[in-house]
């Protein structure tokens, strides 16, 4: 899988921020910062059917969280997100 | 913020929902402070799980701060038993699932709409074409949702379909971008005369046919109407319906709603929420602690 990043961009209006190739406005051009989205394939981490790796870690309680057993043989939704920050 | 908003419907369908991101512990916090955040934000700062799950995103350098370490983003669900049943992830970075998808992924059918005691069936094919109005984001993805109530013994074609007969489905006006409809299984029906195999929709016991259509908003709608904030998700559903023996005229019906826009630019908390959060002081923590 070669990666390729995206860096299709238009100045944004009266010049401030950049508008990518699905016309989303934001303050980075991209191909740059946290604006690295790749052309075409991407991995996409653990297959379906296979079980969800462990994740320990602090909540933002300062906690430490392990899914599996914190989930209680409830399904799970976890997310990865980019950033709460920026 | 959005999943907040509708974090009920996960709950609902009995998971328990988890967020990853290499923020620190301490931005997290302030930022479930801020925007009451009822579910666990983990921190992964020095990137571990990330890379543990393959995802870490490779298109940054290693020397660009903070921007390194962090993911490509996506969801997985999982059964009870904590395998993978489904993964949500989009090469544009800023999109991600509805909540409705997730919730449908968790519990195999539609969460939010259990139909009551049913009528007669109608004697024409009845559409009813649905969708929320509260404010949306560009970037984030809402559900549209075609409701069929087809009459007995009429079925509506998915795809592949021959020549001259029209599937199910949508098409959307300019500046509204759509995922894979998500829809219900087909059965095969074969022409008796011909031998031809069509894929059908026949709304099993009910007639009830549900299709749903993920939709957002370019961010080219939202700049080119700045000044004002409501925009319009619109495009028409097309099918055709026919019985054993005879088919009706393919219809096309238009739709459109009046959306308030949530925001103009890629999202960023610091528009919402009540002011308190320091982003400045935590992006300056994440740079210094990757570049000492």
């Amino acid at each position: 899988m070669t990666l390729e990043v995206e860096t299709t961009a238009t100045e944004g209006p009266e010049g401030k921020g950049w508008v990518d190739h699905l016309g989303f406005l934001g303050p980075l051009k991209p191909g740059t910062g946290g604006r690295r989205d790749p052309v075409g394939e991407f991995p996409t981490g653990p297959n379906i059917g296979t079980r969800l790796p462990d994740i320990v870690a602090t909540d933002s309680a300062g906690g430490r969280i392990d899914v599996h057993a914190d989930r209680d043989d409830k399904p799970a939704v976890v997310l990865f997100y980019r950033s709460a920050v920026w | 913020m959005e999943l907040q908003k509708e974090i009920h419907l996960l709950r609902e369908a009995g998971a328990e929902l988890y967020a990853v991101s290499y923020d620190e512990p301490d931005a997290l916090a302030d930022f479930a402070a801020e925007f009451g955040i009822t579910y666990p934000l983990l921190s992964d700062p020095d990137s571990e799980v990330i890379r543990d799950y393959g995802i870490l995103n490779t298109l940054v350098p290693e020397d660009d701060h903070p921007w390194y370490g962090m993911p490509f983003p996506g969801v997985y669900v999982t059964d009870s038993a904590g395998t993978i049943t489904a993964k949500f992830f989009e090469s544009h970075l800023a999109l991600r699932p509805t909540v409705q998808q997730l919730a449908r992924a968790v519990s195999g059918h539609d969460v939010a709409s259990e139909l009551g005691p049913l009528d007669a069936p109608p004697d024409e094919v009845e559409l009813a074409v649905t969708m929320s109005t509260e404010p949306l984001a560009p970037g984030v993805w809402r559900d549209v949702t075609a409701t069929f109530r087809l009459p007995a013994g009429q079925h509506i074609y998915g795809e592949p379909v021959p020549a001259g007969m029209v599937a199910t489905g949508f098409e959307l006006d300019e500046g509204v971008i759509g995922l894979q409809p998500s829809t219900p299984d087909t059965s095969l029906h074969v022409l008796d005369g011909t031998g031809e195999e069509l894929q059908v929709y026949e709304g099993g016991s009910n007639g009830v046919v549900r299709i749903h259509q993920p939709v957002a908003m370019s961010g080219g709608m939202a700049t080119r109407d700045a000044g004002d904030r409501i925009m319009t998700i619109s495009g028409a559903v097309r099918f055709q319906a026919c019985d054993a023996q005879v088919c009706g005229i393919p219809q096309r019906v238009p739709f459109s709603f009046e959306v308030p826009l949530g925001r103009v630019v890629m999202p960023h908390p610091a528009e919402e929420g009540d002011g308190t959060m320091d982003f400045r002081k935590h992006f300056a923590a994440m740079s210094e602690r990757r570049t000492t």
